[in-house]
């Protein structure tokens, strides 16, 4: 007896290969979402305590579990951050809050590890499932560091953790014994070498207490240029709270950096470090996707995906060719058989009837 | 006893797939040496990750339409999948902010307290009654958790809701605790050897975990949505109970095997519409496979309305 092929599952492996190729996504985001509303005055960049932060509502964000250095402790609270967000149509502000009851801003001594929060903003289009992003989708990551936040005031050095150290020399410096040099004593910068080409940690001042960061896959996060750095950051100690902002430029002209739009919708993840915890690299606490949704100005009808010139730059042609002509012979497709089932009900409630 | 649907097996491996390959081992990945052979292997790993989340959300949306096809007398339960369905590929879109995501949450609600009545209405044993509910009090608190945000914004309020990180504290526990109530109700018959491939499984967990907690706690809370604030046994001896329902469910051929897998796929406060649909669909399965297995003339009564297509589709897919 001649056996038909299984139709159905021919015609689901096929719309399975198909939906892949072209990146339609069946599935919609439904946890978490961070609205930042649209605010006229100027973003409160270096004041949590502005009233303004109040016009958005925050997100409790439950974090990983961490236990480094005391795997014994029994620590039966759910860790969290809390997500704010703000925009005046030329930047955005983020307000990240967390509980953490010591104070570790200096990295001088090597048992020293610093309390850092970061954001993780995905680049490529797609369910976002990937820590440090994926080969083909980058990941641009804002990082706050402790002892930045301190090193924008004052350069920590090895003399800041031990006042009376001694030096004996320090060769191609003005600077008198028996006392550290700074990078402004040395008489050619070329003795610094990290300094003289540029990397960002070897900075002499800091501009931000922020690095701005892309990554790509594992084993592949990469500081941005020191042109690129283009995220400001404030941090705040308040005893038992760290309390950081984040503000950027919502179009950045950097090709790793994610670009805002009004009402489009975007995929964020936060991580946290307690220094105290000897946390540090991948001993973190992380969190789940939180989509982050920019709200557009009162009276303006903000496209729902944003500039169409920005959304070209960032998609293929491929993709183009997607969204006139694939995605809605697919998405037709998908509808008939809910149009389909919405009609066999409407028949059954009028027969009842 | 009531064979699981076609569908809903097909899904559950899907999901499994996903879930096994998309959401963790590719996270896992990192400490593979990154060589190119490692790297091509890698990258086939996302690949394989990206065709299973892709069939698997085509399946769900697939089960939940058929399952409102086949909704019998129940058509508040229909009505709200359809329009569950309906939001998750409107969002795609349009997001859902505000109202729409407080009703989408709220519909859902409703979704899981209808199946829990349907549950509850039959006659069936205690153990069983405590089972499901276990698992929907589970479904519950975390769609509150969820739920909260967008209500506070509807309301205007500015500070989190106190209530939020409650609800996903106790959302977690239910969830850790459900494979022991479906245990308990459905699994205790067990093989022996399936206990000594559930110990095998915790205690690779606990090795992890003791060895690498930071990676762990990671994965968890990106493959499950589990911040694993709970002291780690709990975690290990969860797992084993789970691999033994399932084992269970496989070899008395009833839907609770199927629904662990599902629900395990699903995880705690679920990111994407697909995941929630996995989890109503196991509860749909739970509930829906007593009833279908202690009331005869009900499976008759479903299988003779006749499918729109006489080739073995979607209708008979969910009956067969």
């Amino acid at each position: 007896m001649k056996r038909h092929p299984n139709w159905t599952v021919i015609l689901v492996l096929a719309a399975t290969l198909v939906l892949t190729f072209f990146r339609v996504p069946l599935a919609s985001s439904q946890g978490l979402t961070l609205v930042a509303p649209y605010v006229e005055q100027d973003l409160p960049i270096g004041d949590p305590d502005s009233p303004l932060w109040q016009q958005s509502t925050a997100l409790a964000i439950p974090l990983s579990a961490q236990n480094v250095t005391r795997p014994m402790t029994l620590e039966t609270t759910v860790r969290t951050v809390s997500a704010r967000a703000l925009h005046d149509g030329s930047r955005i502000a983020l307000l990240v809050e967390w509980s953490d009851g010591t104070k570790n801003d200096t990295t001088v001594r090597a048992e020293d590890f610093r309390d850092a929060v970061a954001v993780q903003f995905p680049l490529a289009e797609g369910p976002p499932f990937f820590c440090m992003g994926q080969v083909g989708g980058n990941v641009n990551i804002w990082h706050w560091k402790a002892d930045w936040e301190a090193e924008l005031t004052a350069r920590a050095d090895v003399d800041s953790a031990y006042p009376d150290m001694y030096v004996d020399q320090y060769p191609f410096t003005s600077a008198a014994e028996p006392v550290s040099a700074a990078p402004a004593d040395y008489t050619d910068p070329n003795y610094l070498p990290a300094m003289a080409f540029g990397n960002l940690l070897a900075a002499a001042t800091r501009a931000s207490s922020v690095e701005d960061l892309v990554a790509g896959g594992f084993g592949t996060l990469t500081a941005e240029p020191l042109a690129g750095q283009n995220v400001d950051g404030f941090g705040e100690w308040s005893g038992e709270t760290w309390r950081v902002i984040f503000s950027r430029d919502l179009r950045s002209t950097e090709p790793d950096d994610v670009r805002f739009a009004a009402g489009k919708l975007y995929a964020m993840a936060f991580a946290a470090w307690d220094g105290a915890n000897g946390e540090r690299n991948g001993q973190k606490s992380t969190s789940q996707w939180v989509s982050l949704q920019l709200a557009p100005a009162p009276g303006a009808a903000a496209p729902l995906g944003g500039a169409p010139a920005e959304q070209t730059a960032q998609r293929g042609w491929l993709n183009e060719g997607f969204y006139w002509v694939a995605g809605p012979v697919i998405a037709t497709l998908l509808l008939i058989p809910l149009l389909v089932g919405g009609l066999m009900l409407a028949l059954r409630i009028y027969e009842k009837k | 006893m009531q064979r699981t649907p076609d569908l809903i097996r097909w899904l559950a491996l899907a999901a499994l797939a996903e879930w096994l390959i998309g959401r963790s081992l590719t996270r896992a990945a990192i400490y593979i040496p990154k060589s190119a052979p490692m790297l091509a292997a890698f990258r086939g790993l996302t690949l394989a990750g990206q065709l299973a989340l892709t069939l698997a959300s085509l399946l769900a949306l697939l089960t939940v339409v058929a399952i409102t096809w086949r909704g019998g007398r129940n058509l508040a339960l229909s009505a709200l999948l359809s329009a569950l369905v309906a939001a998750s590929l409107v969002s795609m879109v349009v997001p859902l902010g505000g109202w729409g995501a407080l009703l989408y949450h709220a519909a859902t609600l409703i979704v899981v307290g209808l199946l829990v009545k349907v549950h509850l209405d039959r006659a069936a044993v205690r153990r069983e009654k405590w089972a499901v509910g276990v698992t929907a009090l589970a479904m519950v608190a975390a769609h509150l958790y969820l739920l909260l945000p967008p209500a506070g914004e509807v309301l205007g309020l500015a500070r989190p809701s106190s209530l939020a990180i409650p609800f996903f504290a106790i959302g977690e526990l239910l969830f850790v605790l459900t494979p022991l109530a479906l245990w308990w109700a459905y699994g205790r018959s067990a093989p022996r050897w399936a206990w000594a491939v559930a110990g095998l499984v915790a205690a690779g967990f606990a090795g992890m975990r003791l060895s690498q907690p930071s990676m762990v706690g990671i994965l968890a809370m990106w493959s499950s949505g589990l911040s694993l604030y709970l002291p780690w046994p709990l975690y290990a001896l969860s797992l084993a109970f789970a691999v033994v329902t399932v084992v269970a469910g496989m070899r008395a051929r009833h839907p609770v095997g199927w629904t662990m897998i599902l629900l395990a796929a699903a995880g705690l406060a679920p990111q994407l519409s697909t995941q929630a649909f996995y989890a109503l669909i196991a509860l749909w399965a739970l509930v829906s496979a007593e009833a279908l297995a202690s009331r005869p003339d009900l499976v008759s009564a479903v299988q003779s309305i006749p499918p729109l297509n006489p080739q073995p589709g979607l209708a008979r897919a969910l009956t067969r």
